[in-house]
Formats: structure tokens, sequence, C-alpha cells
């Protein structure tokens, strides 16, 4: 062609813009500013009652006064302990379970019915029995996170299990790995990933859970706090003690953030 | 070591896989099957290999060597390696629980690594390497553990072309300098006629030996230009036996 | 559902329904009124089924609630216009915000009239309560902190001058708990109702300490409006008047008629039964006993409430900055 002949061609027009998401790190931090500026403003122009939705400055008054009284950290410390010991108790079990059902086919038909049956049992319902048989001081409490844990750890596990590929088992079984060798090296590491998601939702029901197990019985916790404020209308309370526990959430889901990056490297 | 298959037969459910299958495999030699997809082979090596139990028939083996650590050892068509551990930690994994020294476990290790040219890689991770690389992980921790049966099952088709070839001039090597006796399982004839003194030719489901033909030329000299004549023959003869098998198991529809 | 109508975008029908009710306030006007299903509320009921209200020119419309405190949150809301029930920590801090009014008092825990009563588990671990001053150093099961149990039990301690920090109070949140765990000797003492305390009296599950009104007297309810209804002083003069009237029925008929803690049934205390049984879904004996002590002028003990008021401050269930006459309605209610 000659060059003229180039000149007359037309350039190919770039169709493939959109579609490809690329994260803005502002978006979230400006949504969060505007909806608490919004939020505040409400609450100072008196569009809305300071009873029905205390503003964010009531909000954060109330945490300091908490703070400053030391009634904050008596509350965390009491309700951490639960959730800690709890979600231990519950996580422990559900492994051993979750493993027993991956593992062994009589363990499995047994699981899957007894799993099946209690899980969707909301654990609030079955409050009142855990306090007739454990009382009403720690163990209910502690019995009601654990128990909240357990299964979603349970069916987290045994799914990880299943997902073990078959020719990494053939593989350490050509080698003759022994059986326990063939469980710690090969099916719970790649089971590994299942099991840490499962810890994600876990977590966030033993947060659920405190505050329903600290209903009865509980004159600490930020549950029983939360609840007490509900009673007495003290809506900045309320609402101080629902921050508390957003926080919370997010120092969990941290946390299990940087155990999957430390464990799930290789992924 | 010798591999003597007697009358093996084997079935998933209704579906007859192996058919009545003998053959022996000779000190140091290496014995390739061949045949089209869906006609046993993989299910004959896994049974030579005590990871399948066959529905008839039995496997013996003879004259395994003494110093070896894990005596029948597969090479795996999709490598099997623990993508949490690296080169080294994947390679030294059938050593753990052997009762070694340290030190000798180190060297075993070394040793291997040093064979398929991973020295450098050692630290790597499985997801990092290409599939050639990983295929050389796969066999070094075969070789780790010093075995005198090797079962190798597809080792190299899930490989492009210029890897595979670069591995299989790797691993003609690597059978020359180790005595053991390989169990090579194979489509592809080229590696079969590269690689085997003798070749299985399968008929497909349920797979039966159809032919055991010899490969006059030695390994070491089947790249050299002579050969080439002669292997082009064997080439055609084996592909006169297998095209139709070919095209029939390509046209079927799976039985899901 | 009671609730027709939510709390916000709630203005323009506010305005709206003040209008018609101007309009109305010759004829008939309807005001909702939210009550316990329980017998103290008997004066409401004898006002409504004998025709005081509507004497008044009221609509009155009972809506039931299961416990005090959803009584005070529906005023604020104004979801009803009027609410009759016992003090909580949650009705101060409404009250203490401006959303709700208190306009006249209702039911007072006193000598005599069986109101609040203090048990100890007939579990071994009871035994060594012997009168109500014992539960210092023992585990009280209440229904929540700040509530009405809690004060009664706030005036004990203020009373035998022991630390209220020294009782270990156990929120269980329903009267069903607080019976069961006391039945199973989880708590050693718990504070109840008469109506609740006394089958797990006569079941032998509980040991009656005392009442809570035979030691330390107190004004247990009150009458609030919702700043709706306080723009209409009118109304609430015709609500109280109407409202008086049953108590005075209820004082100087049934109340007057109580021996040995059971009213006698007679032609006059008939009707008046009859109309707090129907109300309560309950039959005229069960009614008949225990009934809670209702000044005949609805009057409020001031002094009492201010007491109180001042004791849920101290103890941190109210907000502090507010006094009495801030949640008083001074039209109604004189505040020295």
């Amino acid at each position: 062609m000659s060059e003229a002949d180039v000149a007359r061609l037309a350039p190919v027009r770039f169709r493939g813009r959109g579609f490809v998401l690329r994260p803005r790190w502002y978006g979230s931090l400006a949504a969060f500013v505007i909806i608490v500026a919004l939020w505040q403003a409400a609450g100072s122009y008196g569009w809305v009652s300071p009873l029905f939705l205390p503003s964010p400055l009531a909000i954060v008054r109330a945490l300091v006064a908490l703070t400053l009284s030391g009634e904050l950290v008596g509350h965390i410390a009491a309700s951490a302990m639960r959730i800690g010991v709890g979600w231990v108790l519950g996580t422990a079990a559900g492994l051993a379970v979750g493993l027993a059902m991956g593992l062994w086919g009589l363990a499995r038909s047994i699981g899957i019915s007894v799993v099946s049956a209690l899980f969707p049992i909301p654990k609030i319902a079955l409050l009142p029995l855990l306090i007739l048989w454990l009382g009403i001081g720690e163990p209910s409490k502690i019995a009601t996170i654990a128990l909240g844990v357990f299964f979603p750890t349970t069916i987290a596990t045994y799914s990880g299990v299943d997902s073990v590929p078959r020719t990494l088992i053939r593989m350490a079984q050509s080698f003759d790995l022994p059986f326990a060798g063939i469980v710690r090296k090969i099916v719970i590491p790649a089971a590994l990933p299942s099991i840490l998601s499962g810890f994600r939702i876990s977590a966030s029901i033993a947060l659920l859970l405190v505050v329903s197990a600290e209903m009865i019985g509980a004159d600490r916790g930020i549950g029983a706090f939360v609840l007490q404020a509900g009673n007495l209308m003290q809506t900045d309370q309320l609402l101080a003690g629902v921050v508390v526990l957003s926080i919370f959430g997010l120092i969990v889901a941290r946390l299990i953030g940087v155990l999957e990056a430390r464990l799930l490297a290789w992924r | 070591m010798t591999i003597v298959v007697e009358r093996v037969s084997h079935r998933f459910g209704s579906l007859d896989v192996v058919s009545d299958v003998s053959f022996d495999v000779n000190d140091n030699e290496i014995f390739a099957i061949v045949g089209p997809s869906g006609c046993g082979k993989s299910t004959l090596l896994s049974i030579v290999g005590g990871l399948i139990e066959p529905a008839s028939g039995d496997v013996r083996v003879g004259g395994l060597s003494p110093d070896a650590l894990n005596p029948i050892t597969f090479v795996f068509q999709d490598f099997a390696l623990l993508p949490w551990r690296s080169v080294a930690g994947n390679v030294q994994l059938p050593l753990e629980h052997r009762d070694l020294p340290r030190a000798e476990m180190q060297h075993l290790v070394k040793d291997a690594l040093r064979r398929t040219g991973l020295t450098d890689f050692a630290e790597a991770y499985p997801k990092q390497l290409s599939g050639g690389m990983r295929q050389r992980v796969g066999i070094a921790r075969a070789l780790a553990v010093k075995p005198s049966i090797l079962l190798m099952d597809e080792p190299l088709s899930a490989l492009d072309g210029q890897t595979r070839e670069i591995l299989m001039e790797d691993l003609s090597g690597l059978l020359a300098s180790t005595r053991l006796s390989a169990l090579y399982v194979t489509h592809n004839l080229d590696e079969a006629l590269r690689l085997a003194d003798r070749i299985a030719v399968f008929s497909r489901r349920p797979g039966r030996l159809r032919e055991i033909i010899d490969v006059p030329v030695a390994r070491a000299e089947r790249t050299m230009p002579d050969a080439g004549a002669e292997l082009a023959r064997l080439h055609g003869h084996l592909w006169s036996l297998i095209r139709e098998e070919a095209i029939d198991a390509e046209r079927e529809v799976a039985h899901v | 559902m009671r609730f027709t109508r939510r709390t916000f975008g709630l203005s323009a029908g506010a305005t709206l329904v003040t209008m018609h009710r101007a309009a109305l306030a010759q004829g008939t006007a309807k005001v909702r009124v939210g009550v316990l299903r329980l017998a103290s509320s008997g004066n409401v009921f004898i006002a409504q089924d004998h025709g005081y209200f509507r004497d008044a020119g009221l609509d009155v419309e009972l809506k039931f609630f299961d416990a005090a405190q959803p009584i005070a949150v529906a005023t604020a809301s104004g979801d009803v216009d009027v609410g009759v029930t016992a003090f909580t920590g949650g009705l101060f801090n409404l009250a203490g915000k401006g959303a709700v009014s208190i306009v006249a008092g209702q039911s007072r825990d006193v000598a005599g009239f069986p109101l609040m009563a203090y048990l100890a588990t007939a579990q071994p671990s009871g035994a060594s309560l012997k009168s109500m001053r014992d539960i210092e150093g023992k585990s009280v099961g209440i229904t929540q902190v700040g509530s009405s149990f809690h004060y009664s039990a706030g005036l004990i301690a203020e009373k035998y001058k022991f630390a209220l920090s020294d009782v270990k109070f156990v929120p269980l949140q329903s009267m069903s708990n607080v019976a069961s765990a006391l039945k199973g000797g989880r708590v050693e003492a718990a504070i109840l109702p008469a109506t609740a305390a006394q089958p797990l009296i006569d079941s032998g599950d509980a040991r009656l300490l005392g009442w809570g009104g035979d030691e330390a007297p107190w004004q247990l309810g009150a009458v609030f409006v919702s700043q709706k209804m306080k723009a209409n002083p009118d109304l609430i003069e015709r609500f109280l008047t109407a409202y008086r009237r049953g108590c005075k029925d209820y004082h100087d008929i049934l109340l007057a008629s109580v021996k040995d803690g059971v009213a006698a049934l007679t032609p006059e205390t008939q009707p008046l039964l009859d109309a707090i049984a129907h109300n309560t879904n309950q039959p005229v004996d069960k009614i008949r006993v225990g009934l809670a002590f209702i000044d005949p002028n609805g009057a409020l003990d001031v002094q009492g409430v201010a007491h109180q008021l001042a004791w849920f401050q101290e103890h941190g269930f109210v907000d502090k900055g507010f006094g009495l006459d801030k949640i008083v309605d001074p039209r109604f209610v004189k505040v020295p």
C-alpha cells in the first residue's frame, strides 16, 4: 500500500473500556465520612430527635465517659473472656468432629444427620435449657457461644476435608506415609483454607451470640450493657455499645486476615 | 527387580476396564504401555503399584534392592505436589517417616535436586514454577527414595510440546544413569519410542494386551540419525495398531 | 398490629390529627391508652367498662402490652396517647428527654397490699435467709437491672443501711426465668410481683420473706401522656376526670371490702370485679386476691417519685441533669 492509501485507512476504535474494577481506596473512607457527617447534621440541626437517633458526637461522649469510668474495660474483659473461651471450645470440638466426619464413613453418616438436625435450631432458644443444665454463671454463657461456633466449624472442616485433592492422598499412600502422617501433612493443610473461612463465620457468630448469652444473669459484658441500655432507653449508650461490638468485629476480621496471610501464603 | 503381571482384570461397577492382562518386566528394563484414552492403562499402573486392588489376577515383584527406601514409586501425571511446601519440602516429604538421620535426609534431598537441576529452586513454591519444573520436582521426589521400580503415569502429558521434549531428554538421561525397572504409561508414541525397551499396545476398553513390540535400537542411540528409519517404521506399525481404536475412543459418549 | 403509625415522618400526620381533635373537642375524642393486662390496671378497666371515659366525651381504645417498658416507648413514639403503668428507668429517661410527661399516679406499694414479694429459694442455699434484710450478700434474681424490683431492693438497703452493691443482682429478663432460677436454687433469693410469687409459695418452691410495701412503701405506677396529647390539656383533664372516677370506685368499693387480702363478693364489688376480669381474661376469684393499692384521687406521691428519680440517676440508670419538675406536667402535678 502506498502512503496515501494508508492515510485513507480508518483507525480502529477502542471498545474495551469498562468492566474492569479498580478499587479506589478513598471510596470507602469518603462514604464513611459523608454518612457520619450527615448523621451528625441530622442531630445538630434537629432533623431527627436525639431520642430516636443519638448523634455520633453523643455516642463518642458516651464512649469517652464509659472509658474514663473504667466501666468499659470491665465490660470488654468479661465479654472477651466469654467469646474467647467459648470460641476456642466450640472450634476445638468442631475441628475434631469435622475431621472425623471427613475421614470415616460411619462418623459422616452419624454426624450429617445430627448436624442437620441441630444446626438450624436457634441457639438462643436453647438458652433456658442450658441454664437448667449449667446454671446462670459463666458455663451457660460460654456453652451458648461454643454451641453456636461448633456447627459452622464442623461443616467447614468436613467440607474442607472433602475438597482435599484425591491425588495428593494417593501420592502420600504411594510413599507409604502412615495414616496419622497423611492426616497431619496432607489432609489438614489442604483443608485449612476452608477451615479458616469457617473461622470468619464462627467468629461473627460468637460476637452475635455474646449479646444473647449475656441476657441472662450477667451484670458485666458488652452484651449485658447493650441490653441494659436498651431496657433503660439510654439510646446513646446503646449505640456506644453497638460501636464497641462493631470494633470487636473489625478486630476479629483483621486477626483472621493476618492468620490467613500467614498460613495460606502458598496460595 | 522384575515385575510379573498375571491375568489381571479389573472393573469399576459394571464397567470392565482391564481384562486378563499378563506380562513381565525384566530387570533394568523400561516397559511402556500405550493405548487410546480410557484403555485402563492408568488403572493397570495403580494395580501394579498397590493403589488399586485388582478384581482378579495378581502382581508380583522380585529382586528389590535392599537400599530402596520406597521400592515401588510413582511419578504422577498431575505432579501431585503439596502447594504449601517448597520444592525441597516436597522432595523431603516421603523421607520424613523413614527414621533417617537428619543429615542423611538432607543429603538425599540435595542429591535428588541436583540430579534434576532444581538446586537453585529448592526454596521456591510449586505455584511459582512452570509445568516442566513442577514435574522435575515430582521426578526428584521419586528419585530421592531410591526406588527399584518406577511407575510413571503419563508424566509428560500435562506439558506443552517443547517442555515435553526437554524433559524427555532429561528423563532418558536419568533412567540411563539409575538402575531400576520402570513402567511408563503414555498415549504418546514418540515418548514410548524414545524411552522404552519394549512397548505393550493396549486395546480400548476393556483394556486388553494386543501386542508387545521390541524396540531394537539401544536407548542411548535413539536420537542418532541412523535410528530414524527404524523408529519411523515402528511408529507406523504402532499407529496402525492403535488408529482405529483411537478413532472409536474419541467418538465414544461418556457413560456418566 | 397495634402500631398503626411509625415514629418518623409523623409531624405532618400529627398536625392533622391535632386539628381533627380540636374540631372534635366538644364531641367525642379518640384516645389510645397503653396498659398491662393486670389487675393493677383495674381502675382503668372500671372507667372503661362503666362508661366513665364515654361520659367525659372520650372514645378510649385500650392497647394491651406485655411489659411496662414498651408502654413508655409506645407513648414516646406516639403509638398510644396515654400510658398507665409502672415507673421504669426507661420511662424516666424518655420523660427526661421530653418525650412523655407524667400527669397522675397509679398503683402504690404500701403496707397491707401485697405487691412486691421477697422470696427465698426452698433449696438449701436459701436456708440462711430469714427476712428481707438478709438479701445482703446474697444472689437475688430480678427481671432487669433498673427495674421496679431493683428499686424496691434499693429502698430495703436504704432502710437497713447496707450497701446495695453488696447484693448480687442477677438480671434474668423475664419473670418466668426468675421463677425457674429460684425454683432450681440458681439464685438464693428473688423479687417477684405477688401474682407470680403466690404459685411458688403455694407449691413450696419458695419461702416468703416479706412484702416490699410493708417495709418501704413507694409509688409504683403513673399516668403519662405523649407530646401530642400534652398539647391538648383539655383532653388530659377529661381523661383524668374519668380516670379518677375509676380510682375512686376501685379504692372506696373494692379495696374497702378487702379482708385478709381478699375482696368481698357483694352486689357493689361484683360489677367492678367483672370489669377487671373481663379485661384481664382472668376469673373473678383470682382477681379478688392481692389487689394493689391505688390512691382514690389518682394522686402522685411527688416526694417518693423525686426520691426514685434521684436513686435511678445515682445508679446511672437514668441520665443526670434533670429533676422531677422536668418530667411532670405542672398543670396536673404540683411539684413543691
